[in-house]
């Protein structure tokens, strides 16, 4: 007699019902469908499969090649190891089918100089460039982690997630076209998100180093090959009308169209179809982005946001904290200083000479910051709220204040003592400046604070209480070191205020 | 600018791991090993003692009695491993499903042969119905005795891959993250589960995706690992992937 298969309830994803003590109660048929599904983006049909990472490692003497990570339209990335730095890298190899004419070496090494150049937390910084193996190559750092499209085939973005990336997009975006960098084909295949959720921009300016038509109106160039998808104009879908219709034209605005299809689909999990429907009307969003999403989605360049960072600011005005708001209801309202633990006091003789010179909204990596400046008479005050574990330090030094965190907060190697494990093949560095820093210059561009003469933390929300558990030493009294001492473990919303007189 | 490429490699090549090495030649190790040479013989045991489970099922099918099925599994392993059935594995070309579930099953007749004559007196073709075939009739809501060996099958190169992937990450000191992360391994579930976790260890929700996301890389590179360990080649493991998910009733 067969016996009857134990702990066979239907499956409510695929409805068949299979025995699933050995697969850790996880549904068999849903594991295998599952892994069958490919992560990879499928890459266009291009002339020939890439090669194996030892055919390309007698070309690059100085690499270690690990593994292919992935193929598109721009290129073969693999992971390498630089053997003097000890470091990852990635060295992206240019499909040598789109090198079609002969000017492609000057133009590349322009564009890759240039791009070079660019130096910034969330842009993938080309460490090299160059021709080797019949391939022209570029080195660039090694980000550890997925790219958008990725992500959002596994799973729709919530409207916090997809605001958290379009802030950080901005910057790079907005440090390049400063530098008269175009990026031309953004797209979520180029959104990197490494391990602590930074978002970082890869491939500026490929599409022009590869492209035909390009600015500087070489009309002479032989056409792109008609079978390919991507070319200078773009991707499908992503690219600006311009740059289909007026390639000689285009500019950085063209990013800002592209960024908004991209926005369009993080917040309703579609590109904006041919009647551009507001998003509002797709999910349960702030009105007020439509205007945001809807305005870089103008298809006349001259009716979009002319600066990336006019779209940053206004979402950022926007924008609400995340699924954890802090408990104390008032939002950044700076006619509230704190003066002590807990409990905010309105002082209502001081109402009128305080001002709000400017909030800045900090999304970095593992902790979101609302900080604000304040002033009373000559009494500056610099509050912030961020939603951090008592792993995170606050630092301020100088003219600055960020966030530093123990990154990949995994548990470390427990071989090394529980360290924090690396990202990019460094090691965290306590005195890492990170991009996470907020100049005090964005918040009060007059003020240049010295030593603070009181520092107070409040814990916002969570059971127990925290500590500063290190002050300013009078020897240094330029940098403050906040670190709590959470003794329940765990994140939560934090309030630090730091004043001086 | 002419590289002559050998053969193109698919770029989503088999991980390193000294593990994945030893698995992804064991089947080939069987194939080419001479008739009694220990290390065809290892290899087909090892081989043989993770893939218990599908010929028990086969045998309980076949013989609609668990005793006799674990007593048939017994001596069918028995013979495997004193080396009688390398010849066959000789043959036997691509998967080593085909080839152990056509060794079952030549082994069984070959028991059914004998037991019959012996029960028959010897020698006579009987080809009035016995008792065990009349049971072998298909019954409508009960699979075929190969489809019960095939979905077992899935079953445990599914359960395998999943426990390296446990392992990993107990030995990477994730062992929490591993539980709480692995229903996603079959695809999405609540939202709100995304942010309870990702609070929990610390991470941003899109840092908590990408963590996501490269424990569902492991697990399919673990499990094309152990179906490629029963295959001659590599690339047909999607298609055995594909196989087994039907046997799944995919």
């Amino acid at each position: 007699m067969i016996e009857s298969t134990p702990s066979s309830i239907a499956c409510p994803r695929c409805g068949v019902a299979l025995p699933s003590t050995a697969t850790a109660g996880l549904c068999p048929r849903c594991l295998m469908a599952e892994a069958l599904a490919p992560t990879q983006v499928e890459a266009e049909p291009s002339a020939q499969p890439p090669l194996p990472p030892e055919q390309i490692a007698p070309h690059f003497p100085q690499l270690e090649i690990l593994e292919c990570l992935g193929r598109g339209g721009m290129g073969v990335v693999y992971k390498a190891r630089q053997k003097t730095l000890n470091r990852f890298v990635a060295l992206k190899l240019l499909p040598p089918e789109r090198v079609l004419d002969s000017r492609f070496a000057e133009r590349f090494r322009g564009e890759a100089q240039a791009l070079a150049a660019l130096s910034h937390p969330n842009i993938v910084t080309i460490h090299d460039f160059g021709q080797a193996g019949g391939y022209y190559y570029l080195l660039m750092e090694f980000v550890d982690g997925a790219n958008l499209r990725q992500l959002l085939r596994a799973r729709k973005f919530t409207p916090e997630e997809a605001l958290a990336i379009v802030p950080p997009l901005c910057d790079a975006l907005q440090f390049a076209h400063d530098r008269g960098i175009v990026h031309r084909d953004i797209k979520p295949e180029n959104l990197l998100i490494d391990i602590t959720g930074r978002v970082k921009v890869a491939d500026f300016g490929i599409a022009r180093m590869l492209g035909t038509a390009n600015a500087s109106g070489d009309a002479g160039e032989p056409a792109a090959p008609q079978n390919t998808t991507q070319t200078a104009v773009g991707t499908p879908g992503y690219s600006a009308p311009e740059q289909q219709t007026d390639p000689q034209r285009v500019d950085s605005r063209a990013d800002i169209y592209s960024l908004g299809v991209v926005f369009y689909e993080l917040l309703t999990g579609e590109r904006p179809g041919r009647r551009l429907e507001p998003p509002s009307k797709k999910v349960q969003i702030d009105v007020r982005l439509d205007e945001v999403v809807l305005r870089a989605l103008e298809r006349d360049p001259e009716l979009r946001f002319q600066q990336v960072s006019e779209v940053k600011t206004m979402v950022e005005t926007i924008v609400q904290p995340s699924s954890h708001p802090p408990p104390v209801s008032p939002a950044p309202d700076v006619s509230t200083v704190t003066l002590s633990q807990g409990k905010p006091r309105n002082m209502s003789s001081t109402k009128t000479t305080i001002a709000v010179l400017s909030t800045c909204i900090l999304l970095a990596a593992g902790a979101l910051a609302i900080a604000f400046h304040s002033t009373t008479g000559n009494k500056h005050t610099i509050t912030i709220r961020a939603f951090i574990d008592d792993k995170d330090n606050l630092k301020i030094q100088g003219n600055k204040v960020w966030w530093e965190h123990e990154l990949g907060t995994f548990p470390g190697d427990p071989k090394s003592g529980n360290q924090p494990t690396f990202i990019n093949g460094d090691a965290w560095r306590p005195e890492w400046d990170g991009s996470n820093s907020i100049p005090f210059e964005t918040l009060a561009p007059a003020f240049r604070p010295k030593a603070p003469n009181q520092v107070t933390l409040t814990k916002l929300s969570g059971r127990g209480d925290a500590v500063i558990s290190e002050l300013p030493s009078p020897a240094n009294t330029n940098t403050l070191s906040v670190h709590f001492n959470d003794e329940e473990g765990g994140a939560d919303w934090y309030e630090v205020s730091i004043v001086w007189k | 600018m002419s590289v002559e490429p050998t053969p193109p490699t698919p770029c989503d090549t088999l991980p390193r791991s000294p593990a994945g090495d030893f698995r992804t030649t064991r089947w080939t190790q069987v194939r080419r090993a001479k008739a009694d040479s220990p290390e065809g013989r290892r290899a087909l045991a090892e081989l043989c003692t993770i893939y218990y489970e599908p010929v028990v099922t086969f045998l309980r099918c076949e013989l609609r009695d668990a005793d006799a099925a674990r007593e048939f599994a017994h001596d069918f392993f028995a013979q495997i491993l004193a080396g009688g059935a390398i010849a066959r594995a000789e043959q036997e070309r691509g998967r080593f499903r085909s080839f152990l579930l056509g060794a079952v099953k030549h082994f069984l007749s070959h028991h059914r042969e004998a037991s019959r004559r012996l029960k028959r007196g010897g020698g006579v073709e009987n080809t009035a119905l016995n008792e065990t075939e009349a049971q072998a009739l298909p019954d409508a809501g009960v699979l075929s005795p190969d489809a019960a060996f095939d979905q077992q099958w899935a079953l445990t190169v599914l359960a395998h891959a999943l426990e390296a992937l446990r392992r990993e990450c107990a030995t990477d000191g994730r062992a929490d993250f591993f539980e709480l992360a692995k229903p996603w391994l079959t695809g999405d579930t609540a939202r709100g589960d995304q942010a309870a976790l990702a609070a929990r260890h610390g991470l941003n929700a899109n840092a908590l995706k990408v963590a996501v996301h490269r424990l569902k890389q492991r697990f399919r590179q673990l499990l094309k690992v152990e179906v490629a360990g029963t295959l001659d080649d590599p690339g047909m493991v999607e298609a055995e992937m594909r196989a087994l998910f039907a046997a799944l009733g995919g």
